[in-house]
């Protein structure tokens, strides 16, 4: 009976982590892509140009100068790449890549001036 | 409180709960301003309203068939009725009995093909009773469309053919009976004499033919197959009289809830119809195998009073509508408790 | 008893025990062409419906091999299924993995549903299916109460797309945009422009498996004698109220299973309403597929999927094209579903009574 209470156990324990690990990888989260001029911490960055973002290697979304745009991802580890284009939107002149991992305390507004103005800190809150 | 105890059991615990519950509803009802001249006066509308569809679970409960979930059917037969007389234009107390008079045939004829069906296949009849009630509501939702009635007042204007959802009855015969020798008290209390009138003629015509020949021995039947078998009763051909009974009591029910009502509601209208009239009965203190004309009374008078007291005052007390939920719980609640009492006790 | 008695007794019985997937043939292949319909669409039609059907299905034939008639309580299993897609949209956790912890979360409480249920019919013995039936609508009131009233009071739900207005209880209609097809489309796989959801059906397939596999296990075992005879079981040493409430647990489980996938094809679930409907159509589906109130098989299942969903499709469009209104097919193939369990019943009610009825001649003639 011992034994079948530690498997019952045992069942309960690995249901709950996999629940725990399901939540956490299977989260969606809206992640809003802004292209507009910024003022973090003093430092202004101002917006270049016309950018194309994509998520995680996902569909690429093309931003104007004061353009906003949203996607939805799953999970808290990602990576984000952003082509800036030239003024004919067709060649790309430089394209930077980073990774990031979501944290809802900081906020789901990403500053593309920012990350293309090379700053730390380019999350923030709404 | 020695007394007390064996009266509860004598009584039966839910129908305590719930007249409990009703009387509360009825003490809490002038404290959230709901007035209980009104509150009593709808109750009493609808208990004649719901009556005599909820007899007519008696004969088939009494000759051993189960409860009637099948009785739908005899709302189909009530509706035909009830149409038809619309049709032939016929209006007052007269439009009422013409619906009858053209229901009651249509109801024995459906009554005798079911309780043939009931026979083949005893032990089972609720089930097959209840998806017997629900195919015959989708049928006539087929025929409502197709059956060539003509009136304007119940036909889609803009087809010109089949018949609308709901009807009025309004300029036939929109409360015929209810407004028989009725009154009203003040401006909110309105009595219809009618119905109680027409109910206790009906619960008399259903006592007296229960205490015929014919009556005990479907009594016999429902208790005793066996014995009534060796006494030399034929059991099939009670059985078909009591289903044939109870199908005509659900037409002549339907016709005086829609002229109470006000209107006809056709289509999946009747779909659900047996289930409040089986709770009923069960509250009335009526179990699976046994009901009586006093059942009926009792039961019918509390669910409704609880239908109707649910709405006002529990809504005037929390701010948000829960009757349909309780309706829900207690009436199916109620029928499961029947359901699973009866064989403990005879286990 | 003589040969040719025996032989017409067995015509009756085929004709009896498979009257239903016959009548649905015959009204099948005269309302296809009537339809106009294409083989293509209808295929393509069949295939999403297997794969969104057959799991509900199949979690109703345990309680038969028990004996249990045909379990009417698998709504308690929606409903549980349904409370955990609530929760995973509210938590707005997306995909399969959504769809994996909807089914974890539901899970304690079909088991708990299921357990309840079993002891319940275990105090109504020989009228399981009306009291399952009721029970079922009993525990839609309360499953009301919970949703409409208690989520967003007692349940903390934060987004407010799924509350009513008034800041509690759930809306009518939940959108599952974020679990939609997951599962279907978790391995793409397209023939000939009709695409297969390939792992629905290996999903199906296991479980498939699984039955076979469990009848006969020692519990399997137990429940076909419990479903045999009770008392004889009983004698035998095996627990009958025990096996008994098992075989509606395992099957309520699976019914919120069931329900998962079934919602996460549909992509949008009627709060309300979506489990009623489960039960019925799976329960008609089964019947159509030749299956009896004793006796169910897997091809059963899939047969009648497949017939009972083809009438589905179809009907509307032959209504519309033989008399003009689509309205018309509709309410025939509601009168279909509830017709075809009437028939289903009382065919198999009256092959209880004669076999009662010529047994009980039996021992008289003997006497």
């Amino acid at each position: 009976m011992n034994k079948r209470m530690t498997v019952n156990f045992g069942i309960i324990l690995f249901f709950a982590l996999l629940a725990i690990f399901l939540y956490n990888s299977g989260k969606g989260y809206d992640l809003l892509l802004d292209n507009q001029t910024v003022n973090i911490d003093g430092i202004i960055f101002e917006a270049s140009g016309t950018v194309r973002v994509s998520v995680d290697g996902g569909e690429p979304i093309e931003l104007w100068i004061d353009d906003r745009g949203m996607t939805t991802v799953r999970g808290k580890k990602h990576s984000i790449r952003i082509e800036v284009l030239d003024e004919n939107e067709e060649q790309v002149i430089s394209s930077v890549e980073k990774s990031f991992v979501i944290d809802t305390e900081k906020g789901n507004l990403f500053s593309i001036p920012a990350i293309l103005g090379g700053s730390s800190d380019w999350v923030i809150p709404r | 409180m020695k007394k007390i105890r064996p009266f509860i059991e004598q009584v039966g615990w839910p129908r305590v709960i719930i007249a409990v519950f009703l009387l509360s509803l009825f003490l809490a009802a002038p404290f959230v301003r709901v007035r209980i001249d009104t509150s009593i006066s709808d109750t009493l509308v609808r208990f004649g309203m719901n009556g005599v569809m909820v007899l007519a679970m008696v004969p088939m409960i009494q000759a051993g068939c189960g409860l009637n979930f099948g009785l739908p059917l005899g709302i189909i037969a009530g509706l035909v009725g009830a149409v038809t007389s619309i049709e032939i234009g016929v209006t007052g107390l007269i439009g009422v009995l013409t619906a009858m008079a053209i229901a009651v045939p249509v109801a024995t004829l459906l009554g005798f093909g079911y309780g043939v069906l009931l026979n083949k296949v005893k032990g089972g009849e609720m089930m097959i009773a209840t998806y017997v009630g629900f195919s015959s509501v989708a049928f006539m939702c087929i025929m409502w469309l197709m059956l060539p009635y003509k009136s304007p007042n119940m036909v889609w204007g803009y087809a010109g053919a089949g018949l609308r959802t709901t009807i009025s009855v309004e300029g036939y015969w929109d409360r015929a009976i209810s407004n028989v020798a009725s009154f009203n008290i003040g401006k909110f209390f309105y009595c219809p004499t009618g119905m109680f009138i027409f109910f206790a003629l009906m619960c008399f015509l259903i006592w007296v033919f229960m205490h015929t020949k014919t009556g005990t021995a479907m009594t016999t039947v429902g208790s005793n197959p066996e014995y009534a078998r060796s006494a030399g009763v034929d059991v099939d051909r009670m059985r078909i009289i009591s289903v044939i009974l109870s199908t005509v009591l659900g037409a002549i029910g339907i016709i005086v809830y829609e002229q109470s009502f006000g209107f006809i509601q056709l289509y999946m209208g009747p779909f659900y119809m047996a289930f409040p009239a089986v709770a009923a009965i069960l509250i009335g203190g009526a179990s699976v195998h046994k009901a009586s004309i006093l059942n009926v009374v009792i039961g019918t008078f509390l669910f409704q009073g609880i239908l109707t007291m649910t709405p006002s005052v529990i809504n005037s007390l929390i701010e948000t509508d829960m009757s349909e939920v309780i309706r829900i719980i207690v009436s199916n609640g109620m029928i499961l408790y029947a359901l699973t009492r009866v064989v403990k006790v005879r286990s | 008893m003589s040969r040719k008695l025996l032989t017409k007794d067995n015509i009756q019985h085929f004709g009896i025990s498979n009257a239903v997937p016959i009548i649905f043939i015959l009204l099948s292949s005269f309302a296809i062409p009537v339809s106009r319909f294409s083989g293509e669409y209808l295929v393509q039609e069949m295939l999403v419906r297997l794969s969104r059907d057959s799991f509900l299905v199949l979690s109703l034939l345990i309680p038969i091999m028990a004996g249990m008639g045909l379990n009417f309580g698998m709504v308690l299993g929606a409903m549980a299924g349904e409370i955990g897609l609530i929760l995973i949209t509210d938590w707005n956790v997306m995909g399969i993995q959504g769809m994996a912890l909807a089914m974890i979360i539901s899970t304690p409480l079909a088991i708990l549903l299921g357990w309840m249920c079993g002891a319940i019919l275990n105090r109504a013995k020989g009228r399981e299916m009306v009291t399952s039936f009721i029970l079922g609508f009993f525990m839609n009131g309360v499953y009301q109460l919970v949703v409409l009233y208690g989520f967003g009071k007692v349940v903390p739900v934060r987004n407010p797309q799924l509350l009513l207005s008034r800041g509690f209880g759930i809306r009518n209609v939940t959108n599952l945009e974020g679990i939609r097809k997951c599962l279907d489309n978790l391995i793409p796989l397209s023939i000939g422009g009709i695409s297969v959801p390939v792992a629905t059906f290996v999903v199906i397939a296991l479980f498939c498996i699984f039955v076979m596999w469990f009848k006969n296990t020692k519990l399997g075992q137990d429940m076909r004698a419990v479903g045999q005879d009770m008392d004889v079981a009983r004698s035998a040493g095996i627990e009958v109220e025990r096996t008994r409430i098992i075989s509606i647990v395992i099957s309520t489980v699976l019914a919120c299973y069931g329900q998962i996938i079934f919602l996460q094809n549909i992509g949008t679930m009627n709060t309300y309403n979506s489990h009623e409907q489960a039960g019925m159509f799976a329960i008609a589906a089964l019947l159509v597929g030749g299956a009896s109130v004793a006796k169910a098989t897997i091809p059963n299942v899939f047969v009648g999927v497949v017939l009972f969903h083809l009438m589905f499709v179809v009907s509307p469009m032959a209504g519309k094209y033989l008399i003009g209104q689509a309205q018309l097919g509709e309410y025939f193939r509601v009168f279909v579903s509830y017709g075809i369990i009437a028939i289903a019943l009382a065919l198999h009610a009256w092959k209880r009574f004669k076999d009662r009825e010529r047994a009980r001649r039996a021992l008289r003639g003997n006497a």
